[in-house]
């Protein structure tokens, strides 16, 4: 197995660079924009904030579909607009569009679920002592939430790991298509199996990564 | 200093429509200590949440010195609050500030500089006799030193009024005393005056000297806590309903 694993090390590196490629640029841009999405949505709901059904409905309306169409299906449905966003319908580049729109839609619905743990009382006492809504987000929804916000945002980025495998069919490549091309369709069963380990280190680190990074923020456990 | 008129406020659902506060009418002077007792549902926390500015009522007016907060924009508003101090019964501490960043935390969102926002935090915090604790966080802390933090985060803007929701509720006897002392001494030193809301008759009659019984969205009844003898017929209680202390 060893043997195999350095056979095809340099295939396997490559595969996991474009895999690398694709998560940097989802996750970079669905951290942003589903934190600012997420938490219009959380503001906007009835009880929140600043109320506005439209934009409550219409955020939380596009999180829901994004996240209710079939994966490979929502790539193939977004080819167009991976052409006029990065010019190209095919490639790593290419991949990372669908990648980065359900990115942004996980990381929105982890973010709405980890502001409307915060105790509504706690807003309350940031509106009393006069802070502006803008510190009210900050300081007493995000920053209470801040631990919750990591862990949900450890499962978006392990969940984008797994669609990733995916991308195989936009020729995005990476290493689950790695797998799949010479492990599996080459009757090549062992060499699909390393892959299969070195994905479960690499979602295993991401666990541990996001577990220390919720744990330092996360004072009320001291 | 606050005069209430004609208050209603009734709070609506998918499936109910609730009245808390139906024409509700109490005058509250500067620098007592005023409190507010009536069972559970009672509307006795929505009187606060509108003097505090959190909800508006349907009906009616609130003059504080003078100027109706109803009528107030959100500018306005927010420079009303800094008149007001409000603590919860559930503390509402930030559990991942520290004791002395969460009561410097009124001033850092005025923009006041740091070592200005923590010399006063440390002075408040010397007030309410918690110094050792200034690098807790808030896990650390006993539920009646949690209050103590609360009630020193709600002073340390100088308000003019401070709100106090169920304050000694959670805690027991002996913490709600020391509590009660530190309110006492609130009012005594700096002048505040207190509104407190509570079902804890035990708490309202060591604290307040003035108390008003709400039923039903509305003033059933006035007294002034002067001497025994009103204190001995003090039983409310059975009466309305509450829970015996």
């Amino acid at each position: 197995m060893l043997k195999l694993f350095i056979d095809n090390a340099d295939k396997i590196f490559s595969s996991l660079l474009e895999t690398v490629v694709m998560l940097v640029i989802s996750i970079t841009i669905g951290m942003i924009v589903g934190l600012v999405v997420g938490v219009f949505i959380t503001i906007s709901d009835e009880n929140g904030l600043a109320p506005n059904k439209y934009v409550n409905k219409i955020l939380g309306t596009i999180v829901n579909v994004t996240r209710s169409i079939p994966f490979i299906l929502l790539a193939i449905i977004l080819i167009p607009f991976s052409r006029f966003v990065v010019g190209r319908a095919f490639g790593t580049l290419a991949a990372s569009v669908p990648l980065t729109i359900i990115g942004c839609a996980l990381f929105a619905r982890f973010t709405e679920q980890a502001l409307k743990e915060v105790n509504p009382n706690i807003i309350n006492s940031g509106r009393v002592i006069g802070a502006s809504k803008l510190q009210i987000v900050y300081y007493f929804m995000l920053k209470e939430a801040a631990p919750s916000i990591a862990l949900g945002f450890t499962s978006a980025c392990i969940s984008i790991v797994s669609y990733s495998t995916a991308m195989g069919i936009l020729g995005g490549g990476g290493i689950g298509d790695f797998a799949i091309y010479h492990g599996y369709t080459a009757n090549n069963f062992k060499l699909m199996f390393i892959v299969i380990i070195i994905m479960i280190i690499f979602v295993q680190l991401i666990q541990m990564v996001g577990n220390i990074i919720a744990k330092k923020l996360d004072k009320s456990r001291k | 200093m606050i005069e209430i008129k004609n208050l209603a406020k009734e709070f609506i659902s998918s499936n109910s429509r609730k009245e808390v506060l139906n024409n509700l009418n109490f005058k509250i002077n500067k620098g007592k200590i005023y409190g507010i007792i009536g069972p559970s549902g009672a509307g006795k926390s929505t009187i606060l949440n509108i003097l505090a500015g959190l909800i508006k009522p349907d009906n009616g007016e609130v003059f504080v010195e003078g100027e109706n907060i109803i009528e107030l924009d959100n500018n306005q508003l927010r420079s009303y609050q800094k008149n007001i101090g409000m603590v919860f019964q559930d503390y509402n501490l930030l559990s991942n500030l520290t004791v002395l960043q969460n009561i410097a935390l009124p001033l850092k969102l005025a923009k006041v500089k740091k070592e200005v926002r923590e010399q006063e935090a440390r002075k408040v915090l010397e007030f309410v006799n918690l110094s050792e604790e200034e690098n807790s966080y808030p896990s650390q802390l006993s539920g009646g030193m949690k209050q103590r933090v609360a009630i020193a985060r709600a002073i340390i803007t100088k308000p003019k009024i401070l709100l106090l929701d169920e304050v000694t509720s959670a805690l027991d006897q002996e913490t709600a005393n020391v509590i009660i002392k530190l309110l006492k001494k609130i009012n005594y030193d700096l002048g505040i005056t207190i509104l407190l809301v509570s079902h804890d008759l035990l708490t309202v009659k060591k604290l307040c000297e003035y108390v008003f019984v709400l039923n039903d969205g509305k003033i059933v009844d006035e007294l002034e806590l002067t001497s025994d003898e009103i204190l001995g017929s003090f039983n409310y209680r059975k009466e309305l309903g509450v829970s015996d202390a």
